[in-house]
């Protein structure tokens, strides 16, 4: 019995999915499809598209050069920053001599 | 062009900037994306999902490959732009899914009273029929619902599934289960007990 409701659901939603017919196109849906993309070749969209690669490539660029930029500049961060350490142990130390 | 070009020298044409030559392909695939797209979409929505389709494979032309025939590369566009009106179709839902109706737990149960093929089609002419499968595919979202589709009524493989809709074929068979379940869970719902077996 069981089999018999699987088949049966199965055969009748099958059937109903089958009864669905692709309607006949018109002339006029064609010339609306090639009106739209003879235009597409009029739009300046594509012309950005072309460039998309020459801007990533100038977007690549431009960040190797920070990256360079920023690792030159940074590599005297730790001597800074020992510096300044270094500076506020001898405050403190100096200022607890002080008060001794 | 002289005669009957074939395809690739056609997409060659209209790569080279004779857009006017997109027309051959137009024609000559019209029919084929049309039958697929009336598979998963309202009538009144199959010129517009088709008008679609033949927009994104002119956009996409330069990146078709000749390794599949370039009926397979637009009936893959095709499917995947049901998938999209459908992902459109959700978003803009509002009201709830309705329930069967009365005369649609009648019909159901009329239905598994049918034996032959000839019962079944006979069925499916009637406008119930129609709103229970609307019912039932409208229950799922809009992958699992291209899925069932390809899978469970055009009775597709599971590969063929996949390459339609870009998704691997694991993840066809975990929708199609979730799916299936789904549907079981509705007709029990209703009433009526009993799977839906796998294809």
């Amino acid at each position: 019995m069981q089999r018999n409701t699987e088949e049966s659901i199965h055969s009748l939603l099958k059937a109903t999915h089958a009864q669905r017919h692709a309607p006949g196109l018109t002339d006029s849906w064609r010339r609306l499809v090639m009106a739209e993309i003879s235009d597409l070749d009029h739009d300046p969209a594509p012309n950005w598209e072309q460039l998309a690669p020459r801007f990533a490539l100038a977007g690549a660029t431009l960040s190797m050069i920070a990256l360079i930029v920023g690792t030159w500049s940074l590599s005297s961060l730790p001597d800074l920053l020992y510096e300044a350490y270094a500076n506020q142990i001898l405050d403190v130390t100096f200022g607890t001599l002080r008060i001794l | 062009m002289a005669g009957n070009p074939d395809d690739m020298t056609i997409i060659a044409e209209v790569l080279n900037g004779d857009t006017d030559a997109f027309e051959l392909l137009l024609t000559r695939y019209e029919r084929t994306v049309t039958c697929v797209i009336a598979a998963h979409v309202p009538g009144e929505h199959v010129a517009e999902v088709s008008h679609e389709t033949f927009v994104r494979a002119y956009k996409s032309l330069a990146k078709y490959m000749p390794v599949k025939p370039f009926k397979n590369w637009l009936t893959t566009i095709a499917a995947r732009s049901c998938h999209d009106f459908w992902r459109e179709q959700y978003r803009r839902r509002e009201a709830p899914i309705s329930d069967l109706s009365e005369d649609g737990q009648r019909f159901i149960e009329t239905a598994l009273l049918a034996r032959s093929q000839e019962a079944f089609e006979k069925l499916a002419r009637q406008r119930e029929a129609s709103e229970l499968l609307t019912l039932v595919l409208d229950s799922l979202n809009p992958m699992d619902r291209m899925v069932i589709t390809m899978t469970y009524l055009e009775e597709r493989t599971i590969g063929e599934t996949a390459q339609l809709l870009g998704i691997s074929v694991p993840n066809v068979k975990i929708r199609a289960y979730r799916a299936r379940q789904k549907l079981k869970g509705f007709l029990k719902r209703h009433g009526i007990h009993g799977g839906l077996h796998a294809t």
